[in-house]
């Protein structure tokens, strides 16, 4: 079982980082939101979040009903995991550490890092995996936007512009996060096109 | 010049599998030295070997600097760091397996910085993708451990995971107490013991 793929594109100078977010379950298994970045032609999947609720969701409705329930579930899924890596990727640029780590930390943020509120240790070792994994996504996105950046305003503009690309990627995610596909020029925004 | 310094490694042996850390130190662009550690779980009934990706402890330049005074030096300290990476490893397995959370992710946080204070948000991503690499490996260490024990001593088997954690924290508060090998194994009337290297007679075929 597969819900519909959303996609966000990020584009900066000559490059463009793709971010994909599908809701998927196999067999018994429990359901689980694969995110998956493309950076510079490679491209990484993980499991971003696990949840049954769109399954749920379809086995709530009888007949055609239950296939656009599942398909509206699955879809809003999908769209928190894609919007919340663009949020946190913007959080990253503008070095707002405070805000990443409560992203990271805090209750609705997909995973138990703090190990109260994990059920068992092996649980929150999980967590644990899966932060590092997103952590290692988020790096490497950025790492592709500041050497972008560095590459058209050079070092004395590379900062302002790095916390201004930040601001505009967390916005971006607020605002259009109902929206099942968009791009975000950075060029433009940055008034480098 | 020291490229790499001795494998340290430390070992739990249960009845069927044996759990293994080793770690070393190896010299980096001759300016500096990192300390990894690797996992691996060897199943004595198939004679069957798993190894993990490896997991960086830290970066040290202290065996280098060392050097300044003599090779024998060097290696000690490259030897001391080696130790303290697989001393780490278990101290933290006992925490896992006793349940105590919040003091590991203490321990860990404040070995991987993943803690707002930092000047970058790159180091906090840095610190979370090392912590990530442990967790694997800790994970590794608890579930072969319990699943031994439950499978040898099934009777009270929570309690004995707990005691095998109590005796791997201790070696937190008695660095003397620390063995390059624990066994866990069953005693002459069928119970649940621990021993170090120290205690065990070993008859050799």
């Amino acid at each position: 079982m597969r819900g519909p793929k959303v996609k966000r594109s990020i584009k900066i100078g000559a490059t463009q980082i793709e971010i994909v977010a599908w809701w998927e379950k196999r067999g018994n298994q429990v359901g689980r939101t694969r995110l998956s970045v493309t950076c510079d032609g490679k491209s990484k999947t993980i499991a971003a979040d696990y949840s049954d609720y769109p399954a749920e969701r379809r086995n709530e409705f009888p007949g055609v009903l239950s296939k656009v329930a599942f398909a509206i579930a699955a879809d809003e899924q999908a769209r928190r995991v894609a919007d919340s890596f663009v949020r946190r990727l913007g959080l990253t640029l503008q070095n707002a550490l405070t805000e990443l780590y409560r992203d990271f930390i805090s209750q609705d943020a997909s995973f138990y890092l703090d190990p109260k509120d994990a059920i068992t240790t092996t649980c929150w070792f999980s967590n644990l995996q899966r932060a590092a994994e997103l952590a290692g996504l988020l790096e490497a996105a950025r790492e592709i936007i500041s050497r972008e950046l560095l590459k058209m305003v050079g070092w004395s503009q590379l900062l302002e512009k790095e916390r201004e690309a930040g601001r505009r990627l967390v916005e971006v995610a607020a605002a259009r996060s109902d929206e099942r596909d968009y791009l975000v020029d950075l060029n433009f925004y940055l008034d480098l096109a | 010049m020291l490229h790499k310094g001795p494998t340290v490694y430390r070992r739990i042996v249960f009845p069927t599998a044996a759990l293994e850390a080793r770690a070393r130190w190896k010299a980096v662009n001759g300016k500096a030295g990192k300390t990894m550690l690797r996992v691996r779980v060897y199943y004595l009934d198939d004679q069957r070997v798993r190894e993990y990706p490896p997991a960086l402890f830290r970066y040290s330049s202290d065996s280098l600097n060392a050097l300044l005074f003599s090779r024998q030096a060097a290696i000690e300290e490259a030897m001391r760091e080696a130790a303290e990476a697989t001393d780490a490893y278990f101290i933290w397995l006992g925490l896992a397996l006793r349940d105590e959370n919040t003091l590991l992710f203490d321990g860990m946080t404040h070995f991987f910085k993943f803690d707002p204070c930092l000047p970058f948000a790159t180091s906090m991503l840095y610190g979370a993708e090392r912590m990530g690499e442990w967790a694997l490996l800790l994970q590794v260490g608890c579930t072969i451990t319990e699943s031994e024990i439950y499978r040898h001593f099934t009777e009270d088997a929570r309690k004995r995971v707990k005691e095998l954690g109590a005796f791997l924290q201790n070696w937190a508060y008695r660095p003397e107490e620390r063995v390059a090998e624990v066994f866990v194994f069953a005693d002459a009337n069928g119970q649940f013991a621990i021993k170090d290297a120290r205690e065990v007679v070993r008859i050799l075929p």
